[in-house]
């Protein structure tokens, strides 16, 4: 497969130390409402090296899904920094930084190749350009013949599938998810997350993955940072030291079962 | 038995489908419109058989046709108007929440009012030429277009807007790229609406006061009984709305083509 991503790299780089992909420091956010102010997250500090997939759980309201729109830029932080690949993020920056939502978010009247060019568009890649690298990406994800359909066409899985893709389309060197697969059933969800891995494997970017599922978390992350409930502040973080690349029979490993009870108990004391 | 075993064998009887039947009517309709007064039952007077509608309007057809122009510019001009101006003032009040709280209020009880009475202070102060029918005609339709228009920009799915905006869209491309194509469908609507107020809104001013147009010439004809000729410009009028809406249509449709079912719609 040609496919301009950028070159695969190896799966830990030896040599000199490398900046981090990501730097949270000192992460604090208040908002206000009807009863007053929330303190929802309070003195997050995190670096993420380049390459890992980190996972992000806690209770539910801990703030894990506002921290990641921090990171990306559409949520302003009441104080503190985020620095990706060095530089601060203070708006969208979408060169640096794909996110992909929970809900796929696809324009509807767009087909499926239309979506994943999206991003390009905005940019002003020429149509042909832009749909060449749609096309290869959709390919990747699993979706090629479908690249003229529109969402309403598509199964729920098949649209997450599009929206990873378009996450992928400026071959930005971090993807931020936000529970991808939470409104997927458990089978497309266990596949998605296959797949998933598979394109990580191969291009290594740097995957910040939101969700409440545990499995899914110790399954695909090489770490797991756990938050506490309201304010937020991170209570562990937890290596994932099971051998890639993972199959489905690692989960009945004694190991696996250990790191998900060790993170299900942190949560559990937590609500 | 169940009902689809059934269904079927009663179609098989009564097959008439809803454009057949609604053709049908229509052509009721003419039917009884030409042999009413034909037949005595209604003085010729009050109502022209449809026959001698077209034979005397088209004898005159050289008047009919320039007055038909006139019209038609008319209503070209009042539609940019409105659906210019109207869409333009719908997409800012419904982006911005001040907008919506300030201005929406005002705006349904403005289109709730009896526009027309305001017409004849019109006529004061841009005459009775085509000016007075154009400002007119674009006030009479530009609401539904406003409301619409600010009604399906509040709709557009939040998420795509973010989704757009993690892409690092700025607002233009937010515009062309999400919110406009977004709101197209209930945006066309208005267009609908706003389309036939505007004709009704020419129609009713040349009739009102002026010197040309087809609503001028109805009114002429009526004052000198010339009943046929009346009914000819009513006509006119009938196939010049028929037009703009089946155009309209023709965009709804266009706009619309990529949602699941025409019937699965909200409007």
């Amino acid at each position: 497969m040609s496919l301009h991503l950028a070159e695969p790299r190896p799966a830990s780089p030896v040599g000199a130390p490398e900046q981090p992909a990501i730097e949270v420091r000192g992460i604090t956010h208040r908002y206000q409402t009807g009863r007053g102010e929330v303190l929802a997250l309070r003195d997050i500090n995190l670096s993420v090296a380049p390459g890992r997939f980190v996972g992000l759980v806690g209770p539910s309201g801990c703030g894990k899904s506002s921290l990641l729109m921090m990171m990306a830029g559409l949520v302003r932080p009441s104080e503190g920094q985020i620095a990706v690949r060095g530089a601060p993020i203070t708006g969208p920056a979408p060169e640096r930084l794909g996110v992909v939502f929970q809900e796929a978010s696809l324009l509807p009247w767009r087909t499926a190749l239309e979506n994943v060019a999206f991003p390009l568009k905005l940019r002003g890649v020429p149509r042909a350009e832009r749909e060449a690298r749609a096309e290869q990406l959709l390919h990747l994800v699993g979706l090629k013949g479908f690249e003229n359909r529109h969402p309403h066409e598509l199964s729920g899985g098949m649209k997450q599938r599009v929206a990873i893709a378009r996450g992928f389309c400026q071959d930005p060197p971090v993807l931020l998810m936000d529970e991808p697969f939470a409104a997927l059933d458990e089978q497309t969800r266990m596949t998605l997350g296959d797949e998933l891995l598979r394109i990580w494997e191969q291009y290594r970017k740097t995957v910040v993955f939101v969700t409440h599922g545990l499995t899914e978390a110790v399954y695909l992350c090489d770490e797991v940072v756990v938050l506490s409930g309201r304010p937020g502040e991170v209570l562990a973080r937890i290596e994932i030291d099971l051998p890639r690349p993972r199959t489905w029979e690692v989960m009945a490993t004694e190991h696996f079962g250990r790191l998900r009870e060790q993170i299900w108990s942190l949560i559990r004391r937590q609500s | 038995m169940s009902a689809t075993a059934t269904a079927p064998a009663r179609g098989a009887g009564w097959r008439l489908s809803p454009v057949a039947l609604r053709w049908l009517c229509l052509a009721v309709l003419l039917v009884l419109w030409e042999v009413a007064p034909r037949a005595g039952w209604v003085p010729r007077v009050i109502l022209a058989p449809p026959s001698a509608a077209l034979v005397e309007g088209l004898a005159e057809w050289e008047f009919f046709a320039s007055a038909l122009r006139f019209t038609f510019l008319e209503i070209l001009a009042s539609l940019c108007f409105a659906y210019g101006l109207g869409g333009l003032a719908g997409l800012a009040i419904g982006l911005s929440p001040l907008g919506r709280r300030a201005a929406l209020p005002l705006v349904s009880s403005i289109y709730a009012l009896p526009l027309v009475v305001i017409y004849p202070v019109m006529t004061a102060w841009f005459g009775i030429g085509p000016a007075s029918k154009i400002w007119f005609a674009s006030l009479y339709g530009i609401f539904p277009v406003i409301l619409a228009t600010a009604a399906g920009v509040q709709l557009v799915d939040r998420q795509l807007i973010t989704m757009a905006r993690a892409q690092g869209a700025g607002f233009r491309l937010m515009m062309t790229e999400v919110v406009i194509p977004a709101a197209l469908p209930a945006v066309v609507s208005g267009l609908r609406v706003g389309g036939a107020l505007v004709t009704v809104g020419v129609v009713v001013a040349e009739m009102l006061a002026s010197t040309d147009g087809i609503g001028f010439l109805i009114t002429q004809n009526r004052t000198m009984f010339r009943t046929p000729q009346v009914y000819f410009g009513i006509l006119l009028v009938l196939v010049l709305a028929g037009g703009l809406d089946m155009l309209i249509s023709r965009l709804e449709r266009r706009a619309s083509r990529w949602r699941p079912q025409q019937d699965n719609r909200h409007e």
